[in-house]
């Protein structure tokens, strides 16, 4: 155990002020010889399992904490120049207990009491009290405040009503800052603590990491509040001693009072907050009362759904594969998230809410086909259960649904109903300050001339994760002027410094949190516009084994089902799809290069490739959209000399055939490289699909390990085959590697087939709309870009040749949105227009 | 199979029914008023005028922006006043209206309220004002109707050059777009070949032909080059849809005042059809487009004595008249003069074929 331990630090994540990245944090503690250390932002928590994990990797314990704002009358008091003024107070989590309670008095904090800051009150910092250390905190601090006011009293007071609060977790807290105030309160301070016995706890207060930080450091604040170094009124600390400071210095500056130091390892071994990962926590879920477990429910549910779908008597394959699918749910212990899902999308198919076919990997599974959560029979395309959820990989299945974006938030309110409305959350995300970003930021600051700052940022190449580390390496006339010019070395060594960091926090569109308990229990909230949502991110959460869905709204939706809204209305037509998606009227659009407004499929270059191809089934449209992407484009005229010459695929081994023959010997899909790892070699789908991710992820050395499993197989001790391996399958050892580089190649650029599939899915389903309903269907278009003017010349056109007139708005006739008009048989209709727009104007 | 079969009527569904453009797309005019209007409508039927539509919106919150909006976009051209009429008579219709109701509100009756139907109508015409206009110029109304709901849709400003535009041009959109995608059918390693067997013959258009293009100005987007060297990018529209014409500085400064917005236009330019991008044209030139080509007659005096230009002039002054036909210009060497308009026939043409030589007297 170390001398001295530091409590009272402020990271990236105090976003105003703080510049400690959460990382460097433990390190440097460990550099200087500390075994734990604290994290206390200002008001929120967003860092904190963040820091959790990265103290725990070095080794060093992590405090949990917080430097909470305190309003001066009811948190729930918003007066202007009165509860504006605030204090701040330091609270530490001992335990799992302390922990929740901080947890829920943060997001009292910004629920309740937000005025300017999230800001608690006394009353329920009493109320929640249990598991928590106080510490008076800096100058802002109540006490602090007091003391400097010359209210001798007050001050007393307000230290009592802690200690009896607190107990013996109450600390009064002097700093080592190198702000004259401070040097004057730490004294009245320790007179105080003296007179009425409260411990004293040493801290620093730390916003940046070393001395040499406290520039950039003013840098961040000009930043983050607008100003420029030249400013006289910007904000500063006046000191640069605010950083993590070593055990040596701490002790030597406050050697009169042994105690204070003393007291920071005693607060450290008080605390021991445990996090648990991976350990899923699904909100509780009701089952009708005749069926005795969760599992029979689920198990009539599928019965029922194979059932529906196909038909009385399944064939024993299907059977299979339900069977197989249902006992690897129910083993790894995801049937109540099945139902969790059916439920509300059940709830939202009879309820008129428009659901997507589906989204992501989970068309793989025939049991969520059964239930209706996902709406393409993966046994028809081919569609992998093990590519959604692996028995061999431990992580939760996660469905992505899209519903019709005006109806997305009425299955938010369902949810919220059905599990309590503290039970259902949005979800936060932070932007971060990009290279570029924070290039033009420092260089604005720093009164650096636009057209230069202008000329840097632009030097950093426009590429995803771009740091300005690997600019300098890419780019050699950066690096140049780097070397020559001061100036840019001053900016890019500060922008390097702040580079990363989060910059502001909003709320994540479409993701959702919902909570066995209530969410603030296990994570603290954050409100911004009246929209609450959690403090930790997305990844966070489902780390801590939160159920979180993703529930995206898509205009698409809305324009099918508003197109079928207007069929019924005007001809008393339903729209009914047919099942077997391979209607040649339709797929005439794509052949003819009509495919504006069908979904996915509007841009020129698609639309040419598809005109090209000549798409006549789904299976085409799934490998439009899977190699219509960088990367795999290149084997777009591969694929379509296939499909027009048939029979002349080239395959690098005849047992490939029957894997590839569906993209005419093209590898599109990621399902395929883990078919062909099944089919070749003998590997379980669900190992196939470890592979298939170490090749998407380029992890070499389990490529190296597996390619000569893939070849050669594998067997264990006693002799017995684990994997074959293509060779005892009978395919030779030289065309096996071969293949094995071709999928490590390819597998970057693989497409998930359930995806595309599921979209390929919604555009067929538009693309039928559009015709043989294209007046009702355009007219849908158009709305849902009204408000848009620059869309709605666009769709006009495509109205024109195809010979739909567009009638003026006219007072007597015209709705709010583009309407149908029944314009009868007369004879000028009749004509064709072909693309001359002209003659279609009333 | 699929209820697309069960229609008694033709195989092309989309031609019986036609899309009435939505009064929440017009510029200007918001959903909340729009809503209040139709249900307005709805609920108490059609609207008779426009005086009666005032009337009853009046309260609902469509304020003077929003019907001056629903009056550009011709949302009233079935009510007997025209757009121009309506235009200068909106404002006091409403401000009758709202002092109307203030006086109702204050308790006072009108003796406008009293009356049978017949009476009221007359009152109205005494009460609200029209202040007449004829009807703006079709160009007008087309411009306000592209201003106001983003396409033109009770006629094209290039309609009535329909058959003058096809004669003096030698490419319309429909031709940009179909070498687009010639271009980019190049995907397939077997595309050339297939765009040959469509084509059947030498196709039309090559990289760098001189084209003649026309339309109207939609947009001009001006930009300087790395060498401070002007360039502008003009959207230009024919009957058929838009094309990008590029234009350099030279270009740029000979086209002038040609170029601006609405303005129709003839483009001299070259074809750029490149591989990963939409075909444009450079422009070489920009002017109006005329009704007619300018013709311009020529006289090559370059070898001409002073005798002989002494006719010339002579004869040009004597036959310039109240009508003329064609630009006359005096060339010398390479230098083009300008020197007035005569009403040319052929036997002017012999006559200074006679002066000055058959071979330097040309009409361009």
């Amino acid at each position: 155990m170390s001398n001295f331990v530091h409590l009272h630090i402020h990271s990236e994540f105090s976003l105003l002020d703080g510049a400690n990245r959460i990382k460097d944090l433990p390190v440097r503690a460990k550099e200087l010889g500390m075994d734990a250390i604290a994290l206390t932002d200002h008001g929120v928590m967003y860092g904190a399992i963040d820091f959790y994990k990265a103290c725990k990797k070095e080794g060093v314990k992590p405090i949990i904490g917080c430097e909470v704002y305190v309003a001066p009358r009811s948190r729930f008091d918003k007066e202007p120049n009165i509860d504006n003024k605030y204090n701040h107070l330091i609270l530490l989590a001992k335990n799992n207990q302390g922990y929740k309670n901080l947890s829920k008095l943060v997001s009292l904090g910004f629920v309740d009491g937000y005025y300017y800051k999230p800001r608690i009150d006394l009353e329920i910092l009493e109320k929640y009290h249990e598991g928590l250390i106080c510490l008076s905190a800096c100058l802002a601090g109540a006490v602090n405040q007091a003391l400097l006011n010359g209210e001798q009293e007050k001050a007393e007071e307000i230290a009592l009503w802690h200690k009896r609060v607190f107990g013996d977790d109450y600390y009064i807290e002097i700093q080592n800052n190198g702000i004259k105030e401070q040097v004057l309160a730490n004294q009245k301070l320790v007179q105080l603590a003296r007179k009425l016995d409260i411990p004293l706890v040493a801290t620093n207060d730390a916003h940046y990491l070393k001395r040499e930080d406290a520039y950039n450091h003013e840098v961040l604040l000009c930043i983050q509040t607008g100003k420029r170094m030249s400013d006289i009124d910007r904000m500063r600390f006046d000191t640069d001693e605010l950083y993590v400071k070593s055990p040596e210095e701490m002790i030597e500056y406050f050697k009169a009072f042994p105690d204070a130091i003393e007291n920071t390892v005693k607060i450290a071994e008080k605390c021991n907050v445990e996090f648990e990962f991976g350990h899923t926590i699904l909100p509780n879920y009701d089952v009708p009362p005749e069926y005795p477990t969760h599992f029979d429910y689920f198990k009539k549910l599928c019965d029922d759904g194979i059932k529906k779908r196909y038909g009385e008597n399944p064939s024993k394959e299907i059977l299979d594969r339900a069977d197989y699918e249902i006992s690897v749910i129910k083993k790894m212990g995801y049937v109540d998230y099945f139902l969790i899902v059916w439920d509300f999308i059940h709830h939202a198919k009879t309820h008129n809410i428009p659901v997507g076919p589906g989204r992501g990997s989970g068309a793989g599974s025939i049991i969520a086909y059964a239930i209706e959560i996902t709406d393409i029979d993966p046994m028809k395309y081919g569609l992998l259960f093990e590519r959604f959820l692996n028995p061999e990989r431990i992580s939760m299945p996660d469905f992505d649904v899209d519903f019709c974006y005006e109806h997305r938030q009425d299955v938010i309110d369902y949810v919220a109903n059905k599990y309590g409305h503290d039970h259902v959350s949005q979800i936060i995300t932070f932007g971060t300050m990009s290279a570029r970003m924070v290039i033009r930021d420092v260089s604005r600051v720093l009164d650096v001339p636009y057209a230069e700052a202008d000329k840097l940022a632009k030097m950093i190449p426009n590429e995803l994760h771009i740091t300005i580390k690997k600019a300098l390496e890419q780019n050699k006339e950066l690096a140049d002027l780097y070397e020559t010019d001061e100036t840019v070395k001053k900016v890019l060594d500060i922008a390097m410094g702040l580079e990363g960091m989060p910059r502001q926090a909003s709320t994540h569109a479409c993701g959702i949190v919902i909570t066995k308990e209530p969410v603030d229990t296990y994570v603290p909230l954050y409100v911004r516009d009246g929209q609450i949502s959690t403090q930790y991110i997305m990844t966070t959460l489902e780390e801590l084994g939160l159920l979180k869905m993703d529930f995206l709204g898509l205009r698409t939706l809305t324009v099918i089902q508003d197109t079928i809204d207007l069929v019924k209305e005007n001809r008393r037509i339903d729209v009914e799809f047919d099942k077997e998606m391979a209607d040649p009227k339709v797929y005439k659009l794509w052949q003819e290069g009509k495919s504006c407004g069908i979904f996915q499929f509007e841009s020129q270059g698609m639309t040419n490739f598809m005109k090209e191809l000549k798409p006549d089934c789904l299976e085409d449209l799934i490998a439009g959209v899977s190699l219509y992407r960088p990367g795999p484009m290149d084997q777009i005229p591969r694929y379509i000399r296939g499909k027009q010459h048939p029979g002349h695929n080239e395959y690098t081994h005849p047992s490939l055939e029957p894997i590839l023959n569906v993209t005419y010997g093209c590898m599109v899909y990621q399902e395929q490289v883990m078919q062909i790892v099944r089919d070749l070699a003998g590997y379980s789908l669900g190992r196939a699909d470890l592979v298939r991710r170490a090749m998407g992820k380029k992890k070499l050395d389990v490529m190296a390990k597996e390619r000569e499993v893939f070849i050669n197989g594998q067997v264990d001790e006693s002799g017995n085959v684990i994997v074959p391996g293509c060779v005892r399958n009978g395919i030779d050892a030289e065309s096996a590697n071969k293949i094995f580089d071709e999928m490590a190649e390819f597998a970057k650029y693989a497409f998930n087939k359930s995806h595309a599939a599921c979209y390929a899915v919604v555009a067929y389903r538009t693309a039928y709309l559009k015709a043989y309903y294209p007046a009702e269907f355009m007219a849908a278009t158009l709305n849902s870009f009204l408000g848009n003017l620059d869309k709605i010349p666009q769709y006009i056109d495509e109205c024109k040749s195809l010979g739909i007139q567009i009638l003026k708005p006219e007072i007597n006739k015209s709705s709010t949105k583009f309407t149908v008009e029944d314009l009868g048989t007369a004879p000028e209709c009749t004509e064709r227009c072909n693309g001359d727009r002209s003659k279609l104007f009333t | 199979m699929g209820t697309g079969q069960n229609y008694s009527h033709n195989e092309n569904v989309g031609q019986n029914f036609a899309i009435r453009f939505g009064l929440g797309s017009i510029k200007n005019v918001g959903k909340a008023p729009v809503d209040s209007i139709v249900e307005e409508r709805e609920k108490h039927g059609e609207y008779k005028n426009f005086i009666d539509f005032c009337e009853r919106i009046a309260d609902e919150g469509v304020n003077k922006k929003c019907i001056e909006s629903l009056i550009k976009a011709g949302a009233f051209d079935e009510f007997e006043q025209t757009r121009s009429t309506l235009l200068a008579s909106f404002e006091g219709i409403m401000d009758t209206i709202q002092s109307g109701k203030k006086k109702e509100m204050s308790g006072q009756v009108s003796m406008f309220d009293l009356g049978t139907e017949e009476e009221k109508e007359e009152m109205n015409e005494m009460k609200y004002k029209f202040e007449e206009h004829e009807e703006l110029p079709k160009k007008d109304l087309l411009s306000l109707e592209k201003e106001m709901l983003g396409i033109y849709i009770s006629g094209h400003p290039l309609e009535k050059l329909r058959s003058e535009i096809e004669r003096q041009t030698n490419i319309n959109t429909i031709e940009l777009r179909n070498l687009d995608e010639q271009m980019s059918s190049n995907m397939a390693d077997s595309g050339m070949e297939l765009l040959n067997q469509n084509a059947g013959s030498k196709p039309k258009y090559h990289d760098g032909q001189n084209v003649k293009y026309a339309g109207i100005i939609t947009s001009i987007k001006k930009k300087y080059t790395k060498n401070n060297k002007i360039m502008a990018f003009v959207t230009i529209e024919d009957l058929y849809g838009t094309a990008e014409i590029i234009c350099f500085e030279n270009a740029y400064l000979k086209s002038g005042n040609s170029l601006v917005e609405e303005n129709i236009v003839m483009v001299d330019g070259r074809l750029s059809i490149r591989e990963d991008d939409t075909t444009t044209i450079i422009a070489n030139d920009i002017k109006d487009f005329g009704e007619q080509k300018q013709k311009v007659l020529i006289l090559n005096i370059t070898d001409s004595d002073e005798s002989e230009k002494d006719k010339l002039r002579g004869a040009i002054k004597y036959f310039n008249g109240d009508k003329n036909n064609i630009n006359v210009f005096v060339k010398i060497n390479d230098d083009e003069r300008s020197c007035g308009q005569i009403y040319l026939t052929d036997q002017i043409m012999e006559l200074f074929a006679d002066i000055i030589g058959k071979q330097n007297v040309v009409i361009r």
